[in-house]
């Protein structure tokens, strides 16, 4: 084996014994609850989290509903690719305040052909989600597959895995874009999500791994070894329960990653390509609307950056519900209080 | 130590520091300076010989602009304007065609050698293919097997139609100051075909065979050519084709000799080129400022932004709707619309079995032109000029002719009467007569069309959604056959029908597009074949009469819009701005572009002091 | 150890073989060197097709084209690199690579030091104020750094950063309601970062907005933009902070000796303010000097250390040779800051000093100081660019990881046992934080140097990632092969050595296996 691996268990146990107040109200709490019970709870009481689950729901309901999906129609009266009459000068938005909230026309403003910019952007965070998503799930779930898999079985198996994965991390994401689109002639969305999965799941292989060598040596993994549970068993039932607070910072993560990945091969010309849109080819094709067309510009950047950031706060508040040993810092004045 | 030690310590030190420091510091630092501009481009120089295949790109030829004297040069009405300081060239006899090009004494590169004719016969050799005797050849495994060969022999990697014209050496008279070219049949470009060579005659012969007396190397190449010397021509050219390719300042001076009003002085790769004037150049137009740099900076806003922060003087960068908005929102600077050289068109093919062929129709020829003409006109040229165009350029205008650029000499000659007016300016008239031609066919409606056009460059996808909306109203279906790889599709024609593209112009010469109309012609990818025409390009070509010409031109673009051949719609719009201070910022739709006028480029001088006041006084002695 | 070393050199080698192989079959079906020809007007088109095929193989299969080129990279092995060429440029790739590398290696090395330095500290910071409004800002702000299109901050920095700040510099006073604003927000992330009870953040308050303010208005007052110094002054005060600060964090300010030797050294460099103004001359003055400087500053400071003695020596040393360094660079930037006027002056720069494009001004012929304060002004702006993509991920990271750390039962015995709350933070905790951000770190190199590729394009940076990029525009494959050879060498590396450090830092963990 060429790999360093812990050669002594962590000392530190998981259970920490009940030693002060606050712990022991947190028992209290969760006390007699299942652990999905448990997460949940703690997770609801997570505010950022809380407020960021709201709004990426509501994200997907406007990005679902406004223009339909697939067959289904929508409520929004435009298309997004149906050309309109511009109405304002230079396609400016028509939402305005005065007398009240009126939307007009294209409340979002319209581009260079008068296309309506709301219906883009709608469509753009649909293909954008879904690109996230696809992203997400097959990219985390290659990584676990092959980072427990290296880290429970070490040995020739994690050489042979982890060579493959230093194999895949050298390949620049950005050539594996490029190459889609001369391929096909432009990805689809769910295309180039699925290669980019390809690619982006290295560092989820190596962080899980890395934590699967450390938890099989715990007394937990031991015992459920000692009592008879095969390998599946021990490492999906025992060992992944327990490196779940990686995998979902590492997940969140991939998963804002992912967006800006789409986002930075727009602008190499290799993402989402016409007819169809992306938030990222949106703001690209118009980026240099910046200060000119604002429109154009910020409403796609404003979508992104509030996904990226709804799944950036999900992530963190999973994480400390998922959690158990992430707790307050026990600080140093109750310490002393104790004694 | 005692604290109360290291505290008396520290007091001494540091006052004797105060003190030491009122004094003046030691060796400042300090700076040269001289009148510059910077300029703003996207690619950067790399081959000081841009007549190979390799070397020929913008990047390099507007270098070669300022540090190569040219015979002539295109002025902003696109004339070619002869420049007589450095030698003139005339037609001394029409039967054979016979060009004399004389070169006045006193030109000199900058090694101090004579600029000369057998500069100019290098230009004509090394683009002529008569002494290409070996081209390289593999096996199936990709092995060369004639590798013997090809180190012994000859290929030089220019070729041009108007230097193969002339297959006769030329003579070159004993001063070496003139050369006599006799053309195997007249040509109608004769006067831009030959120019002194980027690469100096001599400084080539020293580079591949070591001779280093000018005299002799060019006596040497001379006689190499004339009597196809192979163990001379192959060093020669393999010189020729590599060794003048650089992308920083090379130690080698002969790489980078200068003929012209500046000379490179600084280099840096991917960063900047620095060209400084040659004080000793009086053969052509002269330079006002003394040094020249050109930046080098892709992305077109970072070329805008870097204008604002005055760290150029002088753009031509990609042009959106948005980045002339942005210029316009800049303080201190100025810009303007300007016409490219490319210009935008719709094509049709003629023999795919499709829409457009007879072949369709059972052979019906007049169907298949009227179905043509209506396509055509369902193009809605003024809408995409008004949404795609002018907002670039105010002063775009439709282009209306297939060989002559808006603001070319024969423009206007050319377009009032080649049938051009058959395309109303108003779109919506265009689709009534188009449906009308339509019904006149007799076709079953919506006709479908594949249509190709470059996926990925969103002015072009913008038309095809604009295009494709007029034509559905005319009764054809647009079938989306956009792709990135749309060049490598445009031969494949089996696999489209109509499409949007391109075509650059190098000169204003209209034998230049020859291959575009004529039967086979390597850029007719439709397929359009018709002997009249034909036999009018022949003619055109050897013609040397300019009214002539544009008489040819009217007939042929007449049956070019009679046969539904194809649409050109705009000239690509282009932009450049520049700062207040700079002044003499011009461009034209060839190359040079904005470079064509650097003589009369100048900067104020007071954008080089902006800093006029003195620091304030307690800045210097707030440590006191 | 070494069997360990030569074991992952050989898999390495293996992988890199691997990748090229599969890169290098990507990239023949993905580029066409044709392309452009087919479009071309060119009357001699079938002609340039047909040479071009024979000059680039294109008639033999991918895979064998793939052996010939292997063959030439072999060659590095003996010396003899043979990368292929450019067909656009017909520029050897090994020469591409000399030029492109450095540059590339100068934005992203300062880059990744000076994130991993931010982060790591704002992560810390926020991990011990845990759940505090400063902890949820830092959080909110790293995931809103980390949302951003990172062309969209380049613009955005280069609008304000360069336009905004050398348009403010014309005329460098700062208004009074400015100078109001900044002070109230550094006093209120001083206080957020401080804590403590109401009272104690209110005082904090004070002190951090007034000083602020005062700094500010000194600043704007004295035109101090425009001439910037420090001075013997500035340098004694911030030496004596430096020394007080690094003496806190590595002996404790208990330890008298260790602090003692640290303010010794402060005033040290003081006496040698002067002298040292001799040795900045533009005569004498370069990289390597700066070196020299540098390690006979941690040589005396050391040697102080030591000399001051005690059972402790190792601490002492430490820390002097530590605020040597610090308080010699201090006295360098002062040097630095002498000729930013007449930088800044020159025509050539014409008031404007910070760029927007390129890694110099062309034509400037200036001593190693004004060389130096060119390259900084060509830097600070990309480097912020590349330092917000990685500095989310680090603050993270290494809060997530303290604060599992700060949990585990051996800092509670560290805290039973009496040991000061920076004594468990320092050493028990910091350390063991530190364990898993070296995995990130290599993966993170890889990330800037895909960063670097758009910051680099946006900067007009000439680097690899421009060499990346302009290769693929122009269905150029050796340039791009050579890019990923040495990106994926600079991986493979960083992997082993990442492996190493994992072993120094974890003692559970031999490199034997």
């Amino acid at each position: 084996m060429s790999a360093p691996t812990p050669q002594t268990p962590d000392t530190s146990t998981h259970h920490d014994p009940v030693e002060n107040v606050e712990n022991a109200i947190e028992l209290k709490e969760v006390e007699g609850l299942s652990q999905g019970r448990i997460v949940l709870r703690r997770f609801v009481r997570h505010r950022g989290a809380m407020v960021a689950a709201f709004a990426l729901v509501s994200i997907v309901l406007l990005a679902t509903t406004s223009i339909g999906w697939g067959p289904i129609p929508g409520w929004w009266k435009h298309s997004f690719t149906s050309l309109n009459p511009v109405v304002n000068p230079g396609g400016a938005p028509t939402i305005s305040f005065e007398g009240g909230l009126s939307f007009g026309e294209h409340p979002f403003g319209q581009d260079n052909v008068g296309k309506d910019v709301f219906a883009l952007v709608m469509r753009g965070t649909q293909q954008s989600l879904l690109v996230m998503f696809i992203i997400g799930l097959l990219a985390s779930t290659i990584g676990i597959v092959m980072g427990s898999l290296a880290g429970y079985f070490r040995g020739r198996l994690d050489n042979l895995l982890m060579r493959f994965t230093d194999m895949v991390i050298t390949i620049p994401i950005i050539m594996v874009g490029a190459i889609l689109g001369a391929m096909v002639g432009g990805a689809s969305p769910v295309g180039l999500a699925v290669a980019l999965s390809f690619v982006t799941w290295t560092s989820m292989a190596r962080l899980v791994r890395g934590e699967f060598l450390s938890l099989r040596e715990r007394e937990f993994v031991d015992a459920a070894r000692v009592a008879g549970a095969s390998h599946g068993r021990i490492m999906f039932k025992h060992m992944l329960p327990n490196a779940v607070g990686v995998i979902i910072v590492n997940a969140t993560l991939l998963m804002a990653s992912a967006i800006l990945l789409e986002t930075a091969l727009s602008y190499l010309g290799f993402g989402i390509n016409f007819p169809d849109v992306s938030l990222g080819n949106l703001i690209n094709q118009y980026q240099t609307a910046f200060s000119t067309r604002p429109w154009l510009f910020w409403w796609p950047g404003l979508f992104i950056v509030a996904i990226a950031l709804c799944v950036n706060f999900i992530g963190d508040g999973l994480r400390d519900a998922f959690d158990p040993r992430q707790r307050r810092i026990p600080s140093r004045r109750s310490m002393s209080k104790k004694g | 130590m005692k604290i109360r030690r290291i505290g008396a310590l520290g007091a001494v030190v540091a006052s004797s520091a105060l003190v030491l420091s009122a004094c003046e510091a030691p060796g400042g630092s300090e700076l040269v300076e001289d009148t510059s501009v910077a300029i703003g481009w996207n690619q950067a120089f790399y081959s000081q010989n841009n007549l190979t295949s390799t070397g020929n790109a913008a990047a390099n030829a507007n270098i070669l602009y300022l540090t190569n004297t040219q015979l002539f040069y295109y002025d902003e009405g696109l004339n070619v304007v002869r420049n007589e300081d450095l030698g003139t060239y005339e037609v001394i006899e029409e039967d054979p065609f016979t060009v004399q090009y004389t070169i006045n004494e006193g030109p000199t590169w900058s090694d101090g050698a004579p600029l000369d004719a057998y500069d100019v016969f290098l230009y004509w050799a090394a683009q002529n293919d008569q002494w290409d005797n070996v081209a390289p050849e593999y096996d199936d495994e990709g092995n060369l097997i004639n590798e013997e060969e090809v180190e012994a022999g000859v290929f030089f990697d220019s070729s041009s139609p108007g230097a193969n014209a002339i297959s006769q050496i030329p003579e070159i008279s004993d001063d070496g100051q003139t050369v006599t070219f006799v053309y195997d049949q007249p040509r109608s470009d004769w006067e831009v075909v030959l120019q002194p060579s980027p690469v100096a005659a001599h400084a080539l012969v020293d580079v591949a065979l070591g001779e280093d007396d000018p005299a002799v190397a060019k006596q040497r190449l001379y006689d190499a050519f004339a009597n196809n010397v192979s163990e001379d021509l192959g060093p020669i050219s393999r010189a020729w084709n590599d060794d003048f390719n650089f992308s920083s300042l090379p130690e080698d001076e002969r790489l980078y000799l200068s003929s012209g009003a500046y000379v490179m002085t600084a280099f840096e790769e991917g960063q900047y080129l620095t060209v400084n004037a040659r004080d000793d150049y009086d053969w052509g137009p002269e330079a006002r400022i003394e040094s020249v740099t050109v930046r080098y900076s892709e992305d077109p806003l970072a070329a805008a932004t870097a204008l604002q922060n005055g760290e150029v003087d002088m753009i031509s960068p990609q042009a959106s709707v948005d980045l002339v908005a942005t210029l316009e929102g800049i303080d201190g600077i100025q810009f303007q619309g300007t016409a490219e050289g490319t210009y935008e068109h719709v094509d049709v093919i003629f023999d795919n079995n499709g829409p457009f062929d007879a072949a369709s129709y059972d052979g019906d020829e007049e169907t298949a032109r009227l179905v043509r003409q209506a396509f055509l006109l369902s193009v809605p040229r003024a809408e995409i000029m008004e949404k795609l165009v002018r907002p670039i350029q105010e002063d775009a205008v439709v282009r209306n002719s297939h060989n002559a650029v808006p603001g070319a000499p024969n423009y206007d000659e050319l377009t009032e009467n080649n049938g051009s007016d058959m395309f109303s300016e108003d779109d919506e008239e265009n689709r009534q007569r188009a449906i009308e031609l339509l019904e006149e066919a007799g076709v079953d409606t919506p006709v479908d069309v594949r249509f190709l056009y470059g996926q990925g460059n969103v002015r072009r996808e913008n038309q095809f959604e604009l295009i494709s909306v007029s034509a559905s109203q005319v009764g054809f279906n647009l079938i989306d056959e956009g792709d990135v790889m749309w060049g490598a599709r445009l031969a494949q024609t089996t696999t489209y029908d109509a499409s949007l593209f391109g075509w650059q112009s190098t000169n204003t010469f209209a034998l230049n597009s020859q291959a575009n109309y004529v039967t086979g012609g390597v850029n007719n990818f439709g397929g359009y074949s018709d002997e009249q025409m034909d036999a009018w390009w022949d003619e055109l070509a050897v013609n040397t009469d300019p009214e002539v010409e544009t008489e040819l031109l009217i007939q042929i673009e007449r049956q070019l819009f009679e046969d539904g051949f194809s649409i050109p719609i705009f000239q690509h719009p282009g932009v450049m701005a520049w700062r207040d201070e700079f002044a003499g910022a011009s461009t034209i739709p060839l190359s040079p572009t904005i470079f064509w006028n650097f003589w009369e480029w100048d900067i104020d001088p007071e954008d080089s002091i902006e800093i006029t006041e003195e620091p304030l006084d307690e800045a210097d002695t707030e440590e006191e | 150890m070494l069997a360990f070393l030569g074991r992952r050199l050989l898999s390495s080698a293996v992988v890199l073989l691997g990748a090229t192989f599969i890169v290098y079959m990507l990239l023949s079906i993905a580029l066409d060197p044709l392309e452009e020809l087919y479009a071309s007007s060119a009357p001699n088109r079938e002609q340039l097709i047909e040479s071009r095929i024979d000059q680039l193989n294109l008639d033999t299969p991918a895979a064998i084209r793939y052996l010939m080129w292997l063959q030439g990279a072999a060659g590095c092995l003996i010396g003899q690199c043979d990368l292929g060429t450019s067909w656009v440029t017909g520029q050897s790739v090994t020469a591409m690579l000399g030029s492109a590398f450095p540059a590339t290696a100068t934005l992203v090395s300062v880059a990744i030091v000076v994130a991993i330095a931010l982060g790591v500290t704002v992560g810390i910071a926020s991990a011990l104020r845990q759940y505090t409004g400063f902890d949820y800002g830092v959080t909110f702000m790293s995931f809103v750094l980390y949302s951003l299109p990172s062309f969209w901050v380049a613009v955005l920095l280069k609008l304000w950063g360069a336009i905004g700040f050398n348009d403010f510099l014309a005329d460098p006073v700062i208004s009074p309601q400015a100078v109001a604003g900044i002070s109230l927000i550094g006093g209120l992330v001083w206080q957020a970062i401080v804590g403590g009870a109401a009272r104690r953040r209110a005082v904090t308050f004070l002190v951090a907005a007034g000083a602020t303010a005062a700094m500010l208005t000194f600043i704007s007052a004295t035109g101090w933009l425009l001439d910037p110094s420090l001075g013997p002054v500035a340098i004694g005060v911030v030496g004596v902070a430096i020394a007080f600060g690094v003496t806190a964090l590595s002996a404790g300010l208990r330890n008298r000796r260790a602090l003692h030797s640290a303010l010794t050294v402060v005033a040290l460099g003081l006496a040698l303010y002067y002298p040292l103004q001799f040795a900045f001359q533009p005569a004498y003055a370069s990289g390597l000097l700066m070196v020299g400087l540098a390690v006979v500053a941690a040589g005396s400071g050391l040697l102080v250390g030591w000399l001051f003695g005690g059972p402790d020596r190792g601490q002492s040393m430490r820390g002097a040779a530590i605020t040597a360094v610090l308080v010699g660079a201090l006295i360098a930037v002062d040097r630095l800051m002498q000729v930013w006027q007449l930088y800044s002056s020159s025509s050539r720069v014409g008031g404007r000093p910070i760029a927007t494009i390129g890694s110099q001004t062309p034509g400037l012929s200036g001593d190693y100081w004004i060389e130096t304060m060119d390259t900084f002004t060509h830097l600070v702006l990309p480097t912020i660019a590349l330092i917000l993509i990685s500095f989310a991920s680090y603050t993270r990271y290494s809060r997530a990881s303290l604060l599992e750390v700060m949990n585990q039962d051996y800092i509670r015995t560290a805290r039973a046992k009496g040991l000061p709350e920076r004594v468990v933070t320092v050493r028990h905790a910091f350390r063991n934080a530190l364990i898993p951000l070296a995995t990130i770190v290599p993966l993170d190199i890889a990330n800037l140097f895909g960063g670097a590729i758009i910051t680099e394009r946006i900067f007009a940076w000439s680097g690899m990632g421009t060499m990346f990029i302009t290769g693929l525009d122009r269905d150029d494959a050796n340039p791009i092969m050579g890019y990923f050879v040495v990106v994926g060498m600079m991986l493979v590396v960083a992997n082993i050595i990442v492996d190493l450090v994992y072993a120094a830092l974890d003692p559970r963990i031999r490199v034997n296996a």
